[in-house]
């Protein structure tokens, strides 16, 4: 018998941490710090501090810690079972974030003071910097919880390729957005080629170890664009130009202009990071089992065709909206036309492109009905960004509709493009059910793989799906509602 | 006596609803501690009585009837506050009483063990819910996300790959244990037979597993609703007390509708989120998810509709309806933790051994891999997905499904070999295939012995057996026939005629100064003027003549081709007009044609033919004719004079019981002609193969078999050089309209679009550059033909 099999465990810092409640509560602290310290600038801790009566900022800031530790902890024992990497855990700690200011400020508080609840929306409005930071306290404590949980045997660095990869990405996708909209279509855009940089070296810090489709590569550059939009573009600014924070409604206005940029920013680095790593495998590799050994194929080609049928029939389910909303006229403008025929047959033609090109990315992702609407609302999003606010007014020769107004106004387009988007995620899951199920197994080795493929894509895929939906309809309505 | 605690308890809360009224004759105000009164009085003993009942006759399903009522009551209550019209006659308290009521009952209701929740999850013979494997066991489409706690995952498993008798990894019974032990074989690896299962038609197991898609689905759906109106109390106490339900404006629903929303939001989202083990994140991300898109389908469009408005979604509407938003993406949050509490009860309660067994699915073995087996095997599967489970088998000695129409083609050298050929495991991705040769069949015992590679053979038992298992070249016992003539029947065959074709060539371009073994090597002699003779003798032709020019020493008018056939025209199954025009314009390019004679024997160097006359050959192939598999020789059917097994117009072989067969092993009856058999073509083949899969379906599942009917859509022949024949629905074509007909027809039912377009790309290059010559065998000149020089009659 060895004197370790006699020893009782020791209960050390460290291994306290290995439990997830412990390891949640201490993250959440931290969260809860860089959260605290962006309330002591916005002079809002005396808010907290109401809560027992007092206007104290020190003990609103105590309470405020307190408060952190214990959503930490249920942080903690939420995604305790979730394998997930710290870029994937983001995501995680970011709708959770966002949760939690829709039961904190918004409902709980109010409550709690004997108000009514903030559910109106100008009440939400004027606690956008809570929202702010209720997402800063997410992502701040998924990371330090990754941290505290961190297995350095499983933990992969990226590489110095790798970061060049995603420099290299950052740097092209910045200069044709210049290029595209700021040279052609008027935007201003002279600022994104050094945010591109930082962006795109940033990315695979992030998630630069993942291997996955460029399909939901793309889905979670969006939300990376839309996290570097809060740091870089809400947060930075007036930090670095006043010495203070500045989350309120009014600067949110005026940095939204650069969201619908900094969202196509982060999927078009993720798509490029994602093209040029298959590139370089393709090309470099000599090790066939680290090449995807499904070649596209026979089966690529018929969900290609798939793909332009469930376009088609979300393009009928945004047509519903397009007709309420009398938008065919202003598609019809594509094609130089006011004529809502013609604007009927240019949007089912975009619709089955872009079923074509969800086929395309998303083949093999979808393997449940939830998977299906979560790919596809949130591919639905990144074509209202990219279609509807940026090529859609570029074609029809103005410049890109990105300010809050303008945005707050497409909001109809929004819920077409989410509707259009559910609908061409749940037809195409469907076809791809019927046909060829690839999660549909012969064996208990082939069942392994596909648990494995589940499991990666599960990782973090259902908070993205979320935390997409919820900045999607929460982001035009508090800023340009 | 009720000795189960839940029930105890059951009975205490219902005998507390019962008591409940005494506070009705309160007179202190201090003592009153509930008010109860009015309807009340009589509400909640009623539901009280109702508890109780359960409590005493161990029914949960009515003990969550009066848990449910008094969840409605307490609803109803709420919705009742600060307005004149209080049904109830309650106030606060009553609400509280009722609510407490109704959660404590429901929870007993729903607690882990109790018949409610076995009944919930199906009977105890249902089978975990996700697992799906095709061909193995196929489920619903919810595969993942329900209720696969990896224990019942790996149950199925065994279930469906290890440890199922298709292993044959030896065990305690014989093929014919599983009825009674009456068979006895001394086979050294016997599969393990099911324990005590009858070899039936599976249609009580198939109904297993409709009930249980059924009630996985409604039990996602149900344990959805549960957990939505749980949901439902926190918010729409809140959303109530706040006021925010008391009209309904701007997306707000009212109480009444919060209730249904609530409901109908609960049960989509376990419906579409369903369950994982340790998937609480996802359920609760699935749930804002869903809540939130609940927001935009209610809020925004069903609501305006609901009050005669159209919806706008503009950003005004959806500013008014903001708090709709918070409280759908709170409620949906919660309802995704409830599901996953809820759903986490149910399936520990399977883990403690409630409902664990999983009942086998109908077993079904297709042997053979041609056109017939690998239709019905794909037939099966799309079946399995449209709910009709099933445990497929495809065996096959080769895997690959060979396109016969194109297989001259290969011999001529203008296209690749595995061109015209698709991998089983490609075209039923997911049905088990066993690559192997069936050496017997027991039809009492119902198992198949499988002979694969150096394993020692086994059994593999079946409830539904298809045999298309094809036809093997037929010699007729003519002498020296099997011994030297080629075939083309399979692709070894087209590859060895082509290897061969090109030896002689090149022995005869170099050497041959012998006369007599010049004409042998260059006559190329086949027998039987068919599709495939006809075809066969064209493509040699233009493989010859076409690569001539390699070939210097050997000059074009050379080269001779010879077609025996004993009718008095080729291509009988063509109209007479169209089966001339083959025949002159094949005798047009010198081919020469004996027709009204018979091979008569054949050897090494010459072919003896009915008349007595004799040519001189070193390359006979023989497509004369195919006969049934021999395999069908050891089964007790009634036979057809060519050893066909005889069917009945379902597909299903007289006098066996479960054994169907399709193709060109069966002889099956065309009730559109009189009972005569239908021709054993691949557009035949195709359609019996679905057509079984169907019925054999039908029977599993209680039904009738149909008939099989199908008019022969048509017959297209190549010819060569850009000629062909055809006949379609009675429209006949030849020259190269036929033979661009021929080759888009062909080109699109070659199996898998890869296929197509390899062979389209063998067809264009087929243009601009020669045929190829490489010889892939190593072979010397002497070595290409067999050593024997015999002539026939010649000892």
């Amino acid at each position: 018998m060895t004197s370790a099999a006699t020893t009782p465990t020791a209960m050390t810092p460290t291994s306290l941490l290995r439990h997830p409640a412990i390891a949640g509560a201490a993250a959440g602290v931290v969260g809860g710090l860089v959260f605290g310290a962006a309330m002591a600038s916005l002079g809002t801790l005396p808010t907290v501090a109401s809560i027992v009566r007092t206007d104290s900022a020190a003990v609103g800031f105590i309470l405020h810690l307190a408060i952190a530790a214990t959503i930490g902890a249920g942080f903690g024992l939420l995604v305790a079972d979730q394998r997930a990497q710290a870029g994937e855990t983001l995501f995680w700690g970011l709708i959770y974030g966002g949760f939690w200011w829709f039961v904190g400020p918004l409902t709980l508080l109010p409550l709690l003071l004997g108000q009514r609840v903030a559910w109106d929306l100008p009440s939400a409005q004027a606690l956008l910097p809570s929202l702010i930071g209720h997402l800063f306290y997410g992502a701040t404590t998924a990371i330090v919880f990754v941290a505290f949980r961190r297995n350095d045997a499983s933990t992969v660095r990226p590489r110095f390729a790798t970061a060049v990869r995603g420099l290299a990405a950052g740097v092209a996708v910045a200069s044709l957005l210049y290029l595209g909209l700021d040279l052609m279509a008027g935007a201003a855009l002279g600022w994104i080629i050094g945010v591109g940089a930082l962006a795109g070296f940033g990315y695979p810090m992030l998630f630069g170890t993942r291997r996955e489709g460029a399909g939901p590569a793309i889905v979670r550059g969006t939300a990376y664009g839309f996290v570097c939009w809060m740091v870089a573009g809400l947060t930075l600014p007036p930090l670095l130009r006043d010495g203070r924070l500045d989350w309120s409604r009014e600067a949110a206005m005026v940095a939204a202009d650069r969201l619908p940029p900094y969202l196509l920013l982060g999927a078009g680095i993720a798509a490029v990071f994602t093209g040029l790593g298959g590139l370089a495998r393709w090309l470099f590799v000599d090790d066939v089992r680290m090449l995807h050994l499904e070649s596209p194929g026979a089966r690529g080609l018929r969900a290609t065709g798939y793909g332009a049928l469930a376009g088609l029939v979300g393009g009928l389910a945004f047509t519903l909206v397009m007709v309420l909303v009398d938008a065919l006229p202003t598609v019809a403008g594509i094609v130089g036309s006011r004529s809502p025929a013609a604007g009927l047959i240019v949007h089912l033609l975009i619709a089955q492109f872009i079923g074509v090109t969800y086929a395309v990315l998303f083949r093999r992702r979808s393997f449940d009905l939830a998977s299906g609407i979560g790919w596809g609302v949130s591919y639905g999003f990144v074509w209202w960004v990219l279609g509807a606010l940026t090529l859609l007014p570029v074609i029809t020769g103005g410049a890109p509709e990105w300010s809050a107004g303008a945005v707050a106004a497409a909001f109809p387009s929004l819920v077409g493009h989410l509707a259009y988007g559910a609908a061409l995620g749940v037809v195409f899951y469907r076809l791809e059910d019927r046909t060829n199920p690839w999660w549909s197994t012969r064996n208990e080795m082939e069942a392994e793989r596909v648990a494995a493929q589940r499991e990666t894509i599960l990782g973090s895929a259902p908070a993205l799906w979320g935390f997409t939906v919820l900045i999607a309809l929460t982001i035009p309505l508090l800023i340009g509602g | 006596m009720i000795t189960n605690p839940l029930d105890r308890a059951a009975l205490a809360l219902g005998g507390a609803g019962v008591v409940s009224p005494l506070f009705a004759f309160s007179t202190s105000s201090n003592n009153n501690f509930v008010l109860v009164q009015g309807v009340s009085v009589f509400l909640l003993p009623a539901l009280g009585i109702c508890a109780a009942i359960g409590a005493f006759s161990g029914k949960r399903v009515i003990v969550l009837v009066a848990g449910s009522g008094f969840g409605l009551a307490a609803l109803l209550q709420l919705a009742q506050f600060g307005r004149s019209t209080n049904w109830l006659d309650g106030g606060g308290s009553t609400f509280a009483l009722m609510l407490g009521l109704g959660i404590g009952l429901l929870m007993l209701a729903l607690a882990p063990g109790s018949r409610l929740v076995e009944l919930l999850a199906g009977d105890e013979s249902t089978p975990p819910v996700g697992d799906r494997h095709h061909g193995v066991i196929a489920t619903d489409g919810q595969a993942f996300v329900e209720g696969t706690a990896d224990s019942t995952v790996q149950i199925s498993n065994q279930q469906a790959h290890g440890q199922r008798p298709i292993r044959g990894q030896g065990g305690p019974n014989g093929p014919g244990s599983g009825r009674g032990g009456s068979m006895s074989r001394p086979v050294p690896h016997v599969p393990t037979r099911r324990p005590g299962r009858k070899p039936v038609s599976g249609r009580s197991e198939l109904a297993a597993h409709r009930r249980h898609q059924l009630r996985g689905a409604w039990e996602r759906a149900a344990w959805g609703a549960v957990a939505g109106l749980v949901a439902a109390l926190p918010v729409g106490a809140l959303m109530r007390f706040q006021r925010m339900l008391d009209d309904a404006q701007n997306g707000v629903p009212s109480l009444a509708l919060f209730i249904l929303y609530a409901t109908a939001t609960g049960a989509a989202i376990g419906l579409v989120v369903g369950y994982r083990p340790q998937g609480l994140a996802l359920a609760a991300s699935g749930g804002v998810l869903m809540g939130l898109l609940g927001w935009l389908l209610f809020s925004l469009s069903v609501d305006p509709v609901l009050h005669g408005q159209p919806p706008t979604w503009s950003v005004e509407a959806a500013a008014g309806a903001y708090p709709a938003l918070v409280g759908g993406l709170l409620h949906g949050g919660v309802i995704g933790l409830v599901i996953h509490g809820l759903l986490s009860l149910r399936a520990r309660s399977r883990q403690n051994g409630l409902a664990l067994a999983v009942p086998a699915l109908p077993r079904i073995v297709i042997v053979g891999g041609g056109f017939a087996g690998l239709s019905a095997a794909q037939r099966f599967e799309r079946l399995a997905l449209r709910g009709v489970p099933v445990d497929v088998t495809l065996i096959s000695d080769s895997n690959f499904l060979l396109f016969t129409p194109l297989l001259a083609e290969v011999a001529s050298s203008a296209l690749e070999p595995t061109h015209i050929s698709a991998p089983v495991r490609a075209a039923v991705a997911h049905t088990r295939f066993r690559h192997g040769a069936v050496q017997d069949i027991d039809t009492d015992g119902r198992a198949v012995r499988l002979a694969a590679g150096s394993e020692p053979a086994e059994w593999v038992p079946y409830d539904h057996l298809v045999l298309a298992v094809g036809s093997v070249p037929h010699f007729l016992d003519l002498p020296g026939v099997q011994e030297y003539a080629s075939t083309l029947k399979y692709l070894s065959d087209a590859m060895s005629l082509r290897e061969k074709v090109i030896g002689l060539l090149e022995r005869a371009d170099h050497s041959a100064p012998d006369p007599a073994e010049r004409d042998r090597l260059l006559t190329f002699v086949v027998a039987g003027g068919g599709f495939a003779g006809t075809e066969v003798i064209a493509e040699l032709f233009d493989l010859v003549h076409g690569v001539l020019h390699y070939f210097p020493g050997i000059t074009p008018d050379e080269p001779r081709f010879v077609l025996v056939h004993s009718r008095d025209r080729i291509l009988p199954e063509l109209s007479a007009e169209l089966g001339a025009y083959a025949l002159d314009r094949l005798r047009a390019r010198g081919i020469e044609f004996r027709l009204g004679v018979q091979v008569a024997a054949a050897s090494a160097c010459d072919v003896l033919l009915s008349d007595g006359d004799r040519i001189a050959t070193r390359t006979f192939v023989w497509t004369a004719g195919n006969r049934p598999s021999p395999l069908l020789a050891r089964l007790g059917g009634a036979n057809a004079a060519n050893g066909a097994l005889f069917t009945d117009s379902h597909l299903r072989v007289r006098g066996l019981d479960g054994v169907w067969a399709v193709g060109d092993c069966a002889q099956i009856p065309d009730l559109d002609s009189e009972g005569a058999p239908f021709p054993p073509t691949a557009q035949h083949a195709l359609r019996q193969g679905k057509v079984v899969a169907d019925n054999i379906a039908a029977v599993i599942a209680g039904g009738a078999p149909a008939e099989f009917r199908f008019r022969t859509i048509g017959v297209l022949v190549g010819l060569g050089h850009r000629t062909a024949v055809a006949e379609i629905r009675g429209h006949r074509f030849s020259g190269l309209a036929a033979w661009v007909l021929w080759r888009g027809i062909y080109l699109a039912k070659l199996p898998g679009i890869e296929k197509r377009v390899r062979v389209l790309i063998d067809w264009m290059l087929d243009l601009v550059f020669p045929r190829d010559i490489v010889l892939a065998t190593r072979q010397t000149t002497q070595g290409a033909t067999p050593a024997r020089q015999d002539s026939v009659g010649q000892p």
